[in-house]
């Protein structure tokens, strides 16, 4: 029986071995490590790094791993037929050998992963930054400062906006690249806008507003007088979906609540200014008379755009996209009601004459950091200024729209792109998108209708005055972030009086508000 | 024979059987709201609303998905991890509750303490990044296997499993000449049939949920398991969307379909599953 026990003691040892190197799983989840008994197997030679080519004169190749915070399934693993295409026109351009991975993760994960990345001192050589990301990593010097490099990239320096590389730069350093954009009025980083229905308006034999008074005229009648003619009192004035922030009311007092605004007593958060009381008034009465959607608090897009397609609202929070026919929401608008026409809503002037939406943030979302553990930033340099420019052999077209004469054409005298390809299809062959180490923003493939959205949106926003991230609003992020959007749903509802914003600037500054206003002007001093 | 009902037990047996009916509808009916989706047009998903039967009948978002090549990928790797996390994980995780159910056992009472207490003290992502990182198991599917295969939970179900069993049938076998391998793998492996089903169908189905793990620990596409591809078609196509780039896309479609088919095994499997789910659930937590 000794021996029994002792032979089933091996048993136990061994499997509590197993245990101990893959220690402390909590769960049934993944959130242990592996055993080192088990050496890396099946795939651990499925990467989708491609092979390296031959090396260029020198002999050294290169090879460069970029983390794109976007999702684009089609591209492919290999990098696809278009990674040849794209290695071959470097070599033409004059470029050395260089391959590259691109590891593209979208939504919110991508910063888990990113941070994980950073904590275990394996970042990338280039990547995807947010403001918050690009304050920590610079602060840990994870990333290294760009300024001495934006001359090496003369193909997109001159495109870049200096109020957004301002925004990029911390501590005195520029930490990111902002995207560039090409020239007119499609090509700006604001894409969002009021989208009206022409239609109903012609039924109800009204203008496009152009004020605050005349938008409340037109949800008036579109509340009341039955514009898509089903004989029932159904359809609402505002479609929006419960982050709206109403921003071209807003605006039209003067203030964007998330902004912050230039005042005699310095910079202060819009939300916490008067004009802001204004526009609450007016929306509650907008509320209460019910020409908003009266589910908006609790509407995601999904259910917006359903609300869109079925003629519940004649204003619509939109992009300058929606006025194209084969926009997913607009399709499906027009599938439903054939006649719908759409015409944009362009400044919506208050009583002051104020107007002006928010401006996007910097970058259009789409900012690069260059990981301190690059090994050869330079050439790496070489490759980002091909991969944007639009001379013979740069990799401009092939990293946004594919290649010529087979994705697309130019015409009018490249004042149009006529797409031949589809984006999926353009991904799938390792184009386009998931390639676009910088980005410079070109909507020349715009139709007609979409454009003329975007150039009646084009001088309708507003300036924010600081864009930088202060260590209170981490402190705080609840502060500038969340609790006007609560004071706003509650307000707009009417569960809570106007003047129930008199407590919301308390809250304001009881909640780390008053420190995070002196961060901010104390930045913006120093320049 | 069956007992006249009281009229009081008739209500309860209508009012039990409208409110499971109701529940089951309810479960039921967001996947086969996905499913009308997928069969629905752009347009038509797009509208919303209550779906009876898909509108507009089409395959055109299966045809999409299919063509992906790397939906396949994504299904093979996933069905790689959720087999090898399942065999290797009821081989080992058996092989040390069976230990540890025996007291006997030199530093049986420490052992266990240890396995309670990583059942409590979880090691942290970041630390756990670093151990996987340093075995150079990053981009490697290994990673997920290994990780997941023996957790504590599951070692003290299949322990308290283990610990119910009469002794005598192993003292019999052991008497009659059998090893403790041999008694392990041809006596105790067979009648524990129960927990072994109900341990493999946690892992199999914590395997193929797993979006987290992938996540971090794969970077390749060739890597990517079948949740991490379905996000991406998701973020995809709400990129898509905002910039434009979404138009002739049957975005609602798109992802019903890729959700269709990415639940249809494990929902192949579980009905079969499910007895032995619950019987080793019982035994296990009454037993200790």
């Amino acid at each position: 029986m000794k021996s029994f026990w002792n032979k089933a003691t091996c048993i136990l040892v061994m499997a509590a071995i197993v245990l101990g190197t893959t220690a402390c799983g909590g769960g049934t989840g993944s959130s242990a490590p592996a055993s080192s008994a088990a050496a890396p197997a099946a795939s651990s030679n499925a990467s989708s790094a491609p092979a390296a080519s031959a090396p260029a004169e020198d002999g050294k190749s290169y090879k460069f791993t970029f983390y794109r915070n976007g999702a684009w399934p089609t591209y492919p693993a290999d990098g696809g037929s278009g990674y040849q295409v794209m290695k071959d026109a470097m070599k033409a351009y004059g470029l050395p050998d260089i391959d590259w991975e691109v590891v593209a993760i979208g939504g919110t994960e991508y910063y888990d992963k990113i941070n994980v990345l950073a904590a275990s001192n394996s970042l990338p050589d280039a990547m995807n930054v947010n403001m918050v990301t690009l304050t920590s990593f610079a602060d840990q010097g994870l990333i290294i400062p760009l300024e001495d490099k934006l001359d090496q990239l003369p193909a997109v320096k001159d495109l870049m906006r200096p109020s957004e590389l301002e925004a990029v730069t911390y501590k005195d350093h520029l930490y990111a690249f902002p995207v560039g954009y090409l020239e007119g009025s499609i090509n700006g980083p604001n894409t969002d806008g009021l989208i009206i229905r022409q239609d109903w308006l012609d039924k109800v034999g009204m203008e496009v507003p152009g004020t605050i008074d005349e938008m409340y005229a037109v949800m008036k009648a579109f509340k009341e007088q039955d514009p898509d003619g089903n004989g029932q009192n159904d359809t609402y004035g505002y479609l929006g979906t419960k982050t709206t922030l109403f921003q071209d009311i807003f605006g039209a007092y003067g203030i964007q609540p998330s902004f912050w605004m230039e005042t005699p007593d310095g910079l202060r958060l819009g939300s916490t200014l008067p004009a802001t009381k204004d526009a609450l008034q007016v929306l509650q009465t907008w509320y209460a008379e019910g020409l908003i959607d009266p589910d908006i608090f609790t509407t995601d897009k999904a259910l917006k755009d359903q609300n869109f397609a079925n003629s519940k609202g004649g204003i619509y929070e939109g992009y300058g996209f929606t006025g194209s026919p084969v926009q997913p929401e607009t399709a499906a608008l027009l599938s439903v009601t054939p006649t719908a026409k759409l015409s944009p809503v362009g400044k919506l002037v208050g009583p002051n004459g104020d107007y002006g939406r928010q401006e996007s943030a910097p970058g259009y979302g789409n900012i690069r950091s260059i990981s301190a553990n690059c090994k050869d930033v330079d050439v790496l340099m070489q490759m980002l200024n091909w991969s944007v420019d639009q001379a013979e052999n740069g990799g401009f077209y092939l990293c946004s729209v594919g290649e010529e004469g087979i994705d697309f054409t130019l015409e009018d005298g490249g004042k149009k792109i006529n797409q031949v390809s589809t984006y999926d299809d353009i991904y799938a062959k390792g184009l386009g998108n998931p390639v676009r180490f910088l980005q410079v923003v070109d909507r020349r493939w715009l139709v007609d209708e979409a454009v003329a959205c975007f150039e009646a949106f084009s001088d309708n926003y507003r300036e924010n005055k600081c864009w930088k991230t202060t260590p209170s609003m981490l402190d705080y992020p609840d502060t500038c972030e969340n609790l006007f959007k609560e004071y706003l749903a509650k307000i707009v509802l009417g569960n809570l009086p106007v003047d129930a914003w008199d407590n919301y600037v308390k809250d304001f500054y009881a909640m780390g508000g008053d420190k995070i206003e002196q961060e901010v002007n104390e930045i913006v001093k120093a320049g | 024979m069956t007992a006249k009902l009281s009229f009081g037990e008739k209500v309860f047996e209508v009012l039990n059987r409208a409110l499971l009916t109701a529940i089951s509808i309810a479960m039921i009916y967001p996947f086969w709201h996905e499913l009308c989706l997928s069969l629905s047009s752009g347009t038509q998903a797009t509208r919303g609303g209550i779906f009876l039967l898909p509108r507009e009948f089409t395959l055109s978002a299966y045809r999409q998905v299919m063509k992906n090549a790397f939906i396949w990928t994504s299904y093979a790797n996933s069905i790689f991890c959720a087999a090898m996390t399942t065999l290797l994980g009821l081989l080992f995780t058996s092989m040390l509750a069976y230990g540890l159910s025996k007291k006997q056992v030199a530093g049986n009472r420490g052992l266990s303490f240890m396995v309670v207490f990583c059942m409590i003290f979880n090691g942290g992502l970041i630390p756990t990044y670093l151990v996987v990182y340093n075995l150079n198991l990053i981009d490697n599917l290994w990673a997920l296997i290994l990780m997941a295969m023996v957790t504590p939970y599951n070692t003290i179900i299949m322990k308290n499993f283990f610990s119910g069993m009469p002794a005598e049938l192993e003292e019999a076998a052991f008497i009659d000449g059998a090893g403790p391998l041999r008694i392990f793998f041809t006596i105790i492996l067979p009648l524990s049939k129960a927990v072994l089903a109900t341990i493999g169908l946690w892992l199999a189905v914590a395997s193929w949920n797993n979006f987290m793990g992938p996540l971090i620990y794969m970077n390749s596409r060739s890597n990517f398991t079948l949740p991490l591809y379905i996000r991406q078609v998701i973020d995809g196509q709400l990129l898509a969307r905002t910039t434009g780039e979404g138009a002739q896309t049957a975005v609602e479609s798109l992802v019903g379909a890729t959700i269709i088919i990415s639940v249809l095994p494990i929902l192949c499997v579980y009905p079969f599953l499910q007895k032995y789910f619950v019987k080793g659930v019982m035994i296990g937590s009454v037993k200790g």
